[in-house]
């Protein structure tokens, strides 16, 4: 789960204080988990070295929560890539996987392409797990299975997803 | 319980929302039990029917004793026969002014007068019903009215008269009331025998109707009870409600059948059974027998709901069968059978037409039985025959297997055919073959055909002979003697008559060769056996005259002289067969003692015709001579009727059964394609075009159909050659009843098959396919 | 690439009011295991009673070795069903009063062949399913796992280049379904048929090779893109 191509993220919208992104980032992602104020700052300042993003400008009465960041073409094309592309398929991925669907909501994306792609290389291992199994022994198989499983629960879950992406970019955009 | 009985009700018909099988099984349990209603009620009131009649009958007898201050009504009954069709007439004279009436009359009609019932007006006003109506003369003045009747359909003239013509005659009786008591046996055995078996044959596949329907969609009904069972309803409630579900049919088929009685009942005045019609107001059930009605018909449909839930246990979860059907019990089929095949097989041990009653109650007992039989054992020879079918066309297996997996229901509906069929042709074959016997004998007939014979006394005989000789289409009038005639002797010997003409007149009876004034003719037995020898060549007879007390009275003797020619009685008319043709000069001077005179009128042109006008030649002497038609014209024709109302109402019977085994297979074919919705979907998908399917459903129903008038057809022509053997008649199958009766059959299977079509093309859309 | 099997473009079908499939793309090629897949009520099903020619779409094209389904007649589809395509449903597609081998037979007999080649040939791909010993008997006496591998036998009796599967092993436990599924794909490969497979278990659609979703009555199959 990539805290630092959220941030990215969340900043494709418009420029915003650090202050701001934590809370936007608290409210949709963070469940009970926020994130600490340090967290913020050392990722800005990581995204700002790779040139991902650039100041905005500081207001009066400066303090280092005063500061504007905004976007940079080049962390527009960062989180274009990050989103297309799919997570290696393994067990709990969901945060990652509900992150990048938000986003893709929050920032105007085919939300549903983030899903295909991903049933895509879901379905991609469970083939190759189906496979295998069909080959090996009886342990092999119950390894395969677990590994199935799991995959087959994140596909149903990507499935139910997909049945409520109109709900949810409801909730989000709100 | 009454909650059950409601919840039940609800279910059946409640909430809109009822199926279309739940309808259909909704509209055939009525349809069924209205038939079954309709059936009942008219049997019911044969009871009253046969009472009422037998009242109105009693009450026409004649008292003849003479009582204090009535003046007798002079009556003589006059029997006017029309050919094809005849008349009763019963001229009427008072004595004086306190004459009795009789019933169904207003008044004594006065002489030239004459009151007519419905069924006579209608005859005379046919053109068949002319010579009669020249016969009797007079104006009509009035209507006779039921009281007179005992049928609507008696043709009954009352003709008034004067005392005076009346007092003279032979057979005048004077009449001083009317009125005796009714017999009281309302119903007699032998009706009872006839109507009971009628009755079952036509109710039995009605029956099977009603269960048959009380049983569709028994899975779709069963899965809505195992809900109500998930839903805390006892086993025993789910029964009352699956009673209560079809006691909607059952009640809703018996006013159904009621209303049909009602108002088919007027129409029963225009049916016209052999010749009989009855009134429609005496069709009256029986309260006792309503109210039995009323209770046992949707009884049974409510029972046959219970009863096809006997195996079935509804539970919370589903629907469990308990185990497979019971085996069929096959030793009372094959006792019945045997026992019906039993009392057949005895009467050939008895002599042809040894007028045996247990033996005709052999007879009657054992073909009932082994119909009985019959129809109890096809269930099981269609499974047999069916077990071992093999192969053929898909189509063809589709059906054989169909049938191989359940094929019960299918022959119920086709036992009650076979019952009817075979019966049809018991019954058939044997009014045949008696109708056959009938016009056996001779068909011998002059070249001009004696087409009507005048009979009375003396005076009217020479009047009526004058009126025929200038009538047209008339060419002659031979004039006979007949008088009796036995063997001298103590009267053991042969008894017998002689007809006394010239060659001429006795020519128009046998065929003679040469004839001249002094011969005598013999005409021989028709059987060998019959009868005792003629009278030899030379022998002495005697004439004899009847009494008015029915005592014989000796006349003079008479000797045949010594050549007396031989006639064979298929060379001579009918009704001279075992008789002495004599020419006058052959009685040397002996007079009969009791002589009547006969002319026999021939003519030009159908006799039929010739007999009309030679009736209307004689009318003005109306019921002083007696026309008759010669008997060859008219009784064959009357018989022939009678076959052909048998035949009709067979065929009514037939095809009305054939009806309702049709309407069962229709529905039983409708059940199994709901059933098989899924599978007949996929195979449509699969690319099995919907012939294949639809010549399944074809087979399916032309198997047992055709297995059941097979042996219908067999146990027919099976029961009725002992009959017919023991009546020493000559078997004559019915090929056109037959041929009609498996035209419909291959009719009704078509139709019931062609009625599914609709539905299986629905079942094999897209619909079938969808997941439940 | 080369052409494919079967496909189907830009299919339109609606029932009444309701748009089962409006604008579905979807190609077969020869020999592949194509899944179908998509939520409940997304027009699977109808997209396969389309490409089968159960179903004749509203609009569109479903192009088979050179001819196009949409024009042909009703007679002729059936006809083109028996001989090329098999099918096997979720369940009750058995003839219940014909036993397991008549049933598997009936394709052939309904080619024309006699009954016993076609019972010969209906019990060798009963054993090739596992099922040969229960030839003689009827399905209503057969476990569910059982009667699908009877369905199977029955799909694929006649040499067909299509199988289509609509959720197959959707009335089975998993472990009935995923043998039902095996026997179903080994046995299409093994005799060179595709299988377009409609369901909405991602543990069957991984038996295929390729899977398209589908999804408010629309397909975008990438295969015919490119």
């Amino acid at each position: 789960m990539s805290v630092s191509r959220t941030l990215l993220a969340l900043l494709e919208p418009g420029p915003r204080h650090g202050y701001d992104l934590k809370r936007a980032y608290d409210e949709q992602f963070a469940h009970g988990k926020q994130l600490a104020y340090g967290q913020v700052y050392s990722t800005l300042s990581r995204l700002l070295r790779n040139g991902l993003v650039e100041e905005a400008g500081v207001e009066h009465g400066a303090g280092p929560d005063r500061k504007r960041y905004t976007i940079t073409d080049a962390g527009v094309t960062d989180v274009e890539t990050w989103l297309r592309t799919a997570e290696n398929p393994e067990p709990y991925l969901q945060n990652t996987l509900y992150t990048k669907v938000v986003l893709a909501l929050l920032s105007g994306r085919s939300a549903h392409d983030v899903l295909d792609t991903q049933r895509s290389a879901h379905l991609a291992v469970m083939r190759d797990l189906t496979r295998r199994k069909a080959d090996g022994d009886l342990a092999d198989q119950l390894i395969c299975d677990h590994a199935l499983f799991h995959l087959e629960a994140d596909l149903r879950w990507l499935e139910l997803t997909a049945a409520r992406l109109d709900a949810l970019a409801e909730v989000v955009r709100s | 319980m009454i909650r059950d009985l409601l919840l039940g009700l609800r279910l059946a018909v409640g909430g809109g929302r009822i199926s279309g099988q739940a309808l259909l099984r909704l509209a055939m349990t009525t349809l069924g039990v209205a038939l079954v209603v309709a059936v009942l009620l008219p049997a019911a009131s044969i009871n009253t029917l046969v009472s009422e009649q037998d009242a109105r009958e009693a009450a026409q007898v004649p008292q003849v004793e003479p009582r204090p201050g009535v003046d007798p009504l002079y009556r003589l009954d006059w029997f006017i026969d029309g050919g094809d069709d005849y008349l009763r007439a019963v001229v009427v004279a008072p004595d004086g002014p306190n004459a009795p009436v009789p019933p169904g009359l207003d008044r004594i009609p006065a002489p030239g007068e004459v009151v007519v019932s419905p069924a006579a007006a209608d005859y005379l006003a046919s053109p068949a019903g002319e010579p009669a109506r020249a016969r009797i003369g007079g104006t009509v003045v009035g209507e006779v009215g039921k009281a007179g009747l005992g049928l609507a359909s008696d043709r009954v003239v009352y003709v008034g008269d004067t005392a005076e013509r009346l007092k003279g005659e032979d057979y005048t009786t004077p009449v001083y009331g009317f009125g005796a008591e009714p017999d009281g046996l309302a119903l007699d055995i032998t009706t009872a025998a006839f109507v009971a078996p009628v009755a079952v044959v036509l109710l039995l596949p009605l029956l099977i109707f009603v269960t048959t329907a009380s049983r569709m969609g028994a899975a779709q009904r069963e899965r809505r009870l195992a809900a109500l069972r998930l839903l805390g309803v006892s086993g025993r409630q789910v029964r009352r409600i699956a009673a209560a579900e079809s006691l909607v049919g059952a009640v809703a088929g018996l006013v159904l059948g009621g209303a049909l009685f009602l108002a088919l009942r007027p129409l029963i005045g225009h049916l016209d059974l052999f010749g009989m019609r009855f009134f429609p107001e005496d069709f009256v059930p029986s309260w006792p027998l309503v109210v039995v009605i009323a209770l046992l018909v949707p009884g049974l449909a409510v029972g046959a709901a219970i009863f096809g839930l006997r195996r079935t246990i509804v539970e919370p979860l589903g629907v469990v069968r308990q185990g497979k059907p019971a085996r069929r019990r096959m030793w009372w089929r094959w006792s019945v059978a045997a026992l019906g095949g039993l009392l057949m097989a005895g009467t050939l041990l008895a002599d042809e037409r040894s007028n045996a009653t247990p033996v005709g109650l052999a007879l009657a007992a054992g073909s009932s039985l082994l119909l009985i039989g019959v129809a109890a054992l096809l269930p099981w020879a269609v499974e047999k025959l069916v077990a071992g079918l093999r192969g053929g066309t898909p189509a063809w297996q589709l059906a054989v297997r169909r049938l191989q997996l359940e094929s019960g229901t299918a022959s119920r509906v086709v036992s009650g055919l076979v019952i009817v069929l075979a019966g049809a042709i018991l019954i058939q074959t044997l009014v045949g073959a008696v109708s056959a016997t009938e016009s056996e004998g001779s068909r011998w007939q002059a070249a001009t055909p004696v087409a009507a014979q005048v009979v009375g006394d003396d005076e009217q005989v020479d009047e009526a002979a004058s009126l025929l000789a200038g009538t047209d289409g008339i060419t002659a009038v031979h004039e006979v003697v007949a008088a009796p005639l036995r063997a001298a002797g103590d009267g053991s010997g042969w008894h017998g008559q002689v007809l006394i003409g010239d060659c001429a007149a006795l020519a128009s009876r046998a065929e003679l060769g040469t004839c001249a004034d002094g011969d005598v003719f013999s005409v021989g037995a028709l059987r060998e056996s019959s009868g005792l020898a003629m009278p030899e060549p030379g022998a002495r007879v005697r004439f004899y005259s009847y009494g008015g007390d029915g005592e014989q009275t000796d006349g003079p003797q008479w000797t045949l002289p010594a050549e007396v020619r031989q006639v064979p009685a298929d060379q001579a008319a009918r009704e001279v067969s075992s008789i002495l043709l004599v020419t006058p000069g052959a009685l040397g001077g002996v007079t009969p003692s009791d002589a009547e005179r006969v002319l026999y009128v021939t003519g030009t042109g159908a006799p039929a015709r010739v007999f009309e006008a030679a009736s209307l030649a004689v009318g003005p002497l109306s019921w002083e001579v007696d026309v008759r038609p010669a008997l060859a014209v008219s009784d064959s024709s009357r018989l022939d009727e009678t076959t052909r109302t048998m035949r009709g109402m067979l065929l009514v019977a037939s095809i009305f059964v054939l009806a309702v085994a049709a309407l069962s297979l229709l529905m039983l074919s409708i059940e199994q394609i709901v059933e098989r919705r899924r599978p007949l979907a996929a195979l449509s998908a699969a690319g099995v075009p919907l012939s294949v399917l639809a010549r399944g459903s074809l087979w399916q129903n032309a198997i047992p159909v055709a297995i059941g008038v097979v042996l219908a057809v067999v146990a027919g022509i099976g029961i009725t050659l002992p009959t017919l053997r023991y009546a020493g008649l000559s078997l004559s199958l019915d090929a056109g009843l037959i041929g009609i009766v498996c035209g419909a059959a291959v009719l009704a299977v078509l139709a019931a098959t062609a009625l599914t079509l609709p539905l299986l093309r629905q079942v094999t859309r897209l619909d079938g396919l969808r997941a439940e | 690439m080369t052409e494919p099997l079967l496909a189907g473009r830009d299919l339109h079908k609606s029932f009444g009011p309701t748009e089962a499939l409006r604008g579905a793309d979807v190609a077969v090629r020869a020999g592949e295991v194509l899944a179908v897949m998509g939520p409940s009520g997304s027009g699977k099903s109808t997209l396969l009673h389309c490409l089968a020619g159960i179903v004749r779409p509203d609009s569109g094209s479903i192009r088979y070795q050179g001819r196009d389904l949409v024009e042909m007649s009703d007679g002729e589809r059936s006809a083109l069903r028996r001989t090329d395509f098999g099918f096997v449903f979720q369940f009750g597609q058995l003839v219940p009063e014909l036993t397991c081998l008549e049933n598997v037979a009936l394709p052939l007999r309904l080619g024309g062949a006699k009954r016993k080649p076609a019972e010969a040939r209906a019990r060798q791909w009963l054993e090739r399913l596992e099922v040969g010993d229960l030839g003689d008997r009827r399905p209503g006496d057969v476990s569910g796992g059982q009667g699908q591998r009877v369905a199977v036998a029955r799909a694929l009796v006649s040499d067909p280049k299509v199988v289509f599967a609509d959720e197959p092993t959707g009335a089975l436990d998993s472990l009935n379904g995923e043998k039902v599924m095996r026997l179903l794909t080994d046995a299409a490969r093994g005799a060179g048929a595709a299988v377009v497979l409609v369901t909405h278990e991602p543990r069957v659609a991984a038996h295929s090779d390729r899977e398209i979703v589908v999804r408010d009555g629309r397909v975008k199959d990438l295969e015919l893109a490119a």
